[in-house]
């Protein structure tokens, strides 16, 4: 049978990115004229391929550092260590820089929330009405 | 108000720094990362080769005028750590969808190639020396034009470049040297980039008028002394390096936790100096904070006459791990196997003695980025 306890530990290592990021949510202003975004927008808005929203609007991505880990494992099942790498080409050519970093929970909604064109993430329990969820982890579009 | 809210800190002080220690065993000659290093790496240790330290400040002028500028202090072609000046461009970005570069900017010949020089933001201890230590010009001074557009998926990419060199002093063997002044650069690439997938598509061309420096007349064996003086010894037409094209292919697919690379080039070269094909394939795999990878590069020098000085061969297989000490800190451990046959330019200290051989290199550094 240790066949099978290895086929439960590869599946439950496989399945562990999506329990992490079941609760995180990607979050606009409620000002925002975004409804929705697909998991596309989000991975090129992110990961610094696109500056603007679907419909052309400038967007701001800002990291929420206590979530940063888990949220970029969601979005891209990458570590950290490869994010800052990724970002490091960028910065380092001169050709992008990464998303502002926000430490606390009130400064980050308050930026995103006064913000239309601010692009967030937040941990799905304490979304409140000043911002609206555009994407969330497990309904991949 | 809400402006005020999501403005980023007018400027931004960043750099990062490598050192690494090289050991080698077997073969005959120091190893070099770039062919513009006199030296190469001496045993027992070196640190010469490998390890940098670059500064770069970052200013938002506007909010669509940015001015960056990065200086680098490497082991280069005067033969010291002297800083230089990598970078020093306005970039104006009129629509979110398009950027503008004026001033010195990196060299983008391939993918990869305009953060050579930074180790943290690759797996290996250095980009393969086969591909990336042939890049003659470290920067140029002119401009480059990137427009983006999302297509399915991803977003395709195009760009364009134009510029001039600084003054560099290229190293083809211990005995045969060429300085370069001002070189015009022209080119451009196509990239598309998915969350896994990443392709490039690339061409340059690059003009040069080097002045060779030969210190070692007697190296050349009697028959290749007759051709040379019946060449008039025109070290331009037997290198062929005053006009270079190169074009290059790039493909990466990093699903989840493999970065796997993979890249053809061809150069091609003026006069008798035929062509070189290089390439790379590098596989690794992330592990939480270890990313073990195998990278494997080449280069094959294809001259049209075959003289001392212009035809090599040379392949690496490297063995080796990233491992992330910290966010912003990579610690590498690489062990190369190199087999070299003809007076490939990466190799100081050779002699004369252009016979296949192998040699195993090993190597530990330290990548960070602040």
């Amino acid at each position: 049978m240790r066949w099978l306890r290895t086929l439960l530990m590869a599946l439950l290592l496989t399945l562990t990115p999506a329990i992490a990021s079941a609760n995180l949510v990607v979050v606009v202003s409620n000002d925002s004229q975004v409804q929705s975004l697909t998991y596309d927008d989000v991975v090129n808005i992110f990961m610094g391929r696109l500056s603007t929203l679907p419909g052309g609007e400038p967007v701001v991505p800002v990291d929420y550092m206590p979530l940063r880990a888990s949220f970029y494992k969601a979005l891209v099942n990458r570590e950290l260590a490869d994010i800052n790498a990724w970002w490091a080409r960028l910065v380092f050519s001169g050709r992008g820089s990464p998303p502002r970093k926000s430490d606390g929970f009130d400064e980050t909604i308050e930026l995103i929330s006064h913000n239309p064109g601010v692009l967030g993430y937040l941990d799905k329990s304490r979304v409140d009405p000043r911002v609206r969820v555009v994407y969330e982890f497990g309904g991949r579009s | 108000m809400a402006h005020d809210l999501i403005a980023e800190d007018h400027v931004r002080v960043r750099g990062f720094a490598t050192i690494a220690a090289l050991h080698s065993v077997g073969g005959k000659g120091d190893p070099v990362r770039t062919v513009d290093q006199p030296k190469g790496g001496d045993n027992p240790v070196s640190l010469r080769s490998d390890s940098l330290l670059g500064l770069q400040l970052d200013y938002t002028l506007t909010d669509d005028v940015n001015a960056t500028v990065q200086g680098l202090s490497r082991y280069h072609g005067s033969g010291d750590f002297s800083p230089e000046v990598m970078l020093a461009f306005l970039k104006y970005t009129p629509r979110h969808d398009l950027d503008i570069r004026l001033g010195r900017i990196g060299w983008d010949a391939y993918a990869f190639s305009e953060t050579r020089f930074v180790g943290y933001s690759y797996p290996w201890i250095r980009p393969p020396v086969e591909v990336f230590g042939l890049l003659q010009l470290p920067f140029i001074e002119g401009a480059d034009v990137t427009y983006r557009h999302p297509v399915g998926r991803g977003v395709l990419s195009a760009t364009a470049f134009a510029g001039r060199g600084g003054s560099e002093k290229l190293y083809f063997t211990d005995d045969t040297s060429a300085r370069i002044e001002r070189g015009r650069a022209g080119g451009g690439h196509l990239d598309y980039r998915t969350q896994d997938w990443f392709m490039r598509l690339g061409y340059t061309r690059l003009h040069m008028d080097p002045d060779y420096h030969y210190s070692n007349p007697n190296k050349f064996s009697l028959q290749e002394l007759r051709t040379l003086l019946q060449q008039g010894v025109d070290f331009s037409d037997l290198y062929g390096i005053s006009d270079i094209e190169f074009v290059s292919l790039a493909l990466d697919w990093t699903p989840a936790r493999w970065q796997i690379n993979a890249m053809v080039n061809r150069t091609s070269l003026a006069g008798k100096g035929g062509h070189i094909d290089s390439g790379l394939v590098s596989a690794g795999y992330r592990i939480e904070r270890f990313m073990p990878y195998v990278v494997v590069s080449y280069t094959d020098a294809n001259p049209e006459q075959d003289l001392s000085g212009n035809n090599f061969w040379q392949r690496t297989i490297g063995v080796g791990t990233r491992f992330d000490v910290a966010t912003n800190a990579a610690l590498k451990l690489q062990v190369d196997h190199v087999t070299v046959d003809g007076a490939a330019p990466f190799w100081r200290g050779r002699g004369d003695d252009y016979s296949r051989q192998e040699r195993v290199m090993l190597g530990l550094g330290l990548d960070i980025v602040f």
